[in-house]
């Protein structure tokens, strides 16, 4: 019994991985040169604005039901576009990409990268993903 | 007022909104002097879609278009036209890029043995010698 | 008790999710490949370029060319390693705005 008293908490947390895009690139290797992996993870909370009126509703008695739809579809007119995952209401989190980069392979000598766009999807928010990963070379025996 | 209204029919019909689905970006060279590009697109009629063969010629039609030499600083774009009522839609892939010739891609200061590992592969030799 | 703070909890969200959402469709980045230099041998150069949609209704897509075009402007007699590439939009009421910025580093 005590096991389903964790089930509806175990629900909430568990999330569901969606893939958008995936890029490789060009895939290097030298025989003087080690490859040293390395991933960047840039993530942003998104939110689901049609999960969020229903689980407001949860909570509201049923005659303010109307008024969370037409609040919810209020803001969804001032928030119409396309969109990959869910919108998120900071604009430029991904942007110092190159300098994650250069971070964690300072020579510049930069391999095999991949690139994915994914989402981490919750109830209500979600997790916008921008992932790197890639090989650095360093040279042997330095 | 019949020439009006067949026009206004015509702008509704030809009419188009175009969006992209993605956009990628290889190396720009500093030798920009043989831009090389390809289009190719398909005409989707309700969606009815079986292959997306026509991507491929793109490849090969650049591939002619800088026989001796590599192909870099592409920008790849693959949009979405849709005309009346999204009943019809025109997938486009284009990709313009510059067509540059192996040993100017590579330095002048190669030395013999790099030379020696580019007849190998023309691909990654250059970026080994530059290693 | 708990829908009065339910109530307040909703009022909160609906003035907080009220602001500007953004979407990022595409984040690239390019090969370091054929000149794999560091970052303090070269310069670090941007383009970026808009398109203002209202409902969809665009003809063209040149604004991606545009922002293609002012990067290679940016480094005119060098090698551009590293390109990011991002594809995003932003919100707004009836209307958005798709916005690609590219950066990367120019090797001279």
């Amino acid at each position: 019994m005590q096991k389903f008293f964790y089930l509806p908490f175990l629900l909430l947390v568990c999330s569901c991985a969606q893939l958008h895009h995936v890029q490789l690139g060009e895939i290097m290797s030298h025989p003087d040169y080690v490859q040293k992996p390395f991933d960047i993870k840039i993530s942003e909370s998104g939110i689901n604005l049609g999960e969020a009126a229903d689980v407001s509703k949860i909570l509201l008695r049923k005659d303010r039901h109307s008024d969370v739809d037409n609040l919810a579809g209020w803001i969804g007119l001032f928030q119409i576009g396309p969109r990959t995952g869910n919108p998120v209401y900071v604009k430029d989190y991904a942007k110092n990409l190159i300098h994650l980069i250069y971070e964690k392979c300072p020579s510049g000598k930069v391999t095999g990268l991949m690139s994915v766009r994914e989402s981490r999807k919750y109830p209500v928010i979600s997790g916008e993903i921008v992932k790197v990963t890639g090989y650095c070379l360093i040279r042997k025996g330095s | 007022m019949r020439s009006l209204f067949l026009l206004l029919i015509g702008s509704i019909l030809l009419a188009s909104c175009a969006s992209i689905n993605s956009v990628s970006l290889t190396p720009i060279p500093a030798n920009r002097k043989t831009q090389v590009r390809t289009e190719k697109s398909k005409i989707i009629l309700l969606g009815f879609n079986f292959d997306n063969d026509f991507v491929d010629e793109a490849v090969s039609d650049l591939t002619r278009q800088c026989p001796n030499g590599q192909v870099t600083g592409l920008l790849t774009k693959d949009e979405n036209i849709n005309y009346f009522l999204y009943f019809v839609w025109k997938k486009q892939i284009t990709a313009t890029g510059f067509c540059v010739p192996v040993a100017a891609s590579t330095t002048s200061t190669k030395t013999k043995s790099r030379k020696a590992a580019s007849n190998e592969g023309t691909h990654n030799s250059i970026s080994e010698s530059e290693l | 008790m708990l829908r009065a703070f339910a109530l307040r909890c909703a009022f909160i969200f609906a003035l907080f999710s009220t602001g500007c959402t953004h979407s990022i469709h595409i984040a690239n980045v390019s090969d370091f490949a054929p000149t794999y230099k560091e970052y303090s041998k070269g310069e670090l150069v941007k383009a970026k370029s808009e398109q203002f949609a209202v409902m969809g209704f665009v003809t063209e897509t040149n604004y991606v060319d545009n922002a293609y075009k002012k990067l290679m402007a940016s480094c005119p007699n060098g090698t551009i390693q590293g390109i990011t590439t991002q594809y995003s939009t932003s919100h707004g009421f009836l209307s958005w705005t798709n916005i690609i910025e590219m950066q990367g580093l120019c090797i001279r």
